[in-house]
């Protein structure tokens, strides 16, 4: 069963079109791996859906930058939904 | 504001209501007075890719809803906006796309003027926070999640004549068509403006050009690629000096 932060650069892999393999920890989003404000929404998302999350406040979003701060992120959400 | 307070995207009825925004409406009022009188005189001719003329049966069929229900994305150079605001004004086909595919502006003074001319054709628009705000994602959020057709410049606040991927994303998220455009008035009077936008003047001729359907759900640089090399390629068309058919005004 994959970790959450495979999941996580999993669906930003697929989202942004990219191999897996680019999608490290330090990857800046937008400068690295080209994400733009469309794709960071499709990635929150399929993350809602993947992880079952309800639906989060997208604007939270705007401050995130780099990849292991999205599985931070996340991985903060699925906490929360689980306690 | 096109987001009402309960989170769902709404018709501008008229963006520049607000006590802060009576230039924009005003504004909107004159540039919808003088395209119209603009148009009056003026003539409009429609082609294809490579120059071709297309009747307005052609035209409704490009800017028409698909067979298959994926929506459409017609897209065109900031530079362009005026000249394809002019077309409502000079024939029924664009009029008709314009009150059934719902514009995204940026919430700038420029967008809120373009918002309140939509809303005067019986339009609908979507007004977006300016890039870099948390907003914008929202704003964006509901887009995503409402679907439907949209009509936007592809380099609204630049960098200009350049495409960018969030159309191509936007295509791929809403399994959408993107339909490049292209539109130039001549004689047109240049606005001083880095974006290249121009007036159209009177009597003028508005010369625009439709390019085929690029599926969105391509890969993303891809769909990037082909859309630049459309909207340049059909900006060459627009321009040339050559009429290589007959023109009409539609009505």
């Amino acid at each position: 069963m994959s970790t959450l932060p495979e999941q996580v650069r999993q669906i930003i892999a697929v989202e942004l079109q990219i191999d897996p393999s680019r999608v490290l920890p330090t990857a800046l989003l937008r400068a690295d791996l080209g994400m733009d404000s469309i794709a960071a929404l499709n990635i929150l998302f399929a993350a809602e859906e993947t992880f079952g999350l309800p639906s989060i406040d997208v604007k939270s979003l705007a401050s995130i930058t780099t990849v292991a701060e999205v599985e931070e992120f996340l991985r903060a959400r699925v906490l929360a939904q689980a306690s | 504001m096109g987001v009402s307070a309960s989170g769902r995207l709404a018709r501008v009825e008229h963006p520049a209501s607000g006590s802060g925004q009576a230039i924009e409406a005003v504004a909107a009022r004159v540039l919808s007075r003088y395209l119209r009188s603009t148009a009056r005189w003026g003539v409009a001719r429609y082609v294809d890719e490579r120059g071709r003329a297309l009747d307005s049966v052609d035209v409704r069929g490009a800017l028409a809803s698909r067979a298959d229900g994926r929506p459409l994305l017609p897209v065109y150079w900031g530079a362009d906006a005026i000249a394809v605001a002019t077309l409502p004004f000079l024939g029924p086909p664009f009029l008709e796309a314009a009150r059934r595919i719902t514009f995204l502006f940026d919430e700038t003074f420029g967008g809120r003027v373009c918002a309140g001319l939509v809303n005067q054709l019986g339009g609908q628009s979507v007004m977006l926070a300016p890039a870099g705000r948390p907003e914008r994602l929202e704003h964006l959020s509901l887009v995503l999640r409402r679907g439907g057709s949209f009509a936007f410049a592809v380099d609204g606040g630049g960098p200009y004549f350049r495409v960018g991927t969030g159309v191509a994303s936007l295509a791929r998220a809403l399994k959408a068509f993107v339909v490049p455009l292209a539109c130039a008035a001549t004689p047109a009077i240049p606005w001083l403006h880095r974006s290249g936008i121009s007036f159209p003047l009177p009597r003028c001729r508005v010369t625009a050009a439709i390019g085929r359907p690029i599926d969105g759900s391509g890969p993303r640089q891809t769909v990037v690629e082909e859309i630049q090399a459309a909207l340049d390629s059909l900006g060459h068309v627009v321009r040339s000096p050559v009429v290589p058919h007959g023109e009409r005004r539609e009505g």
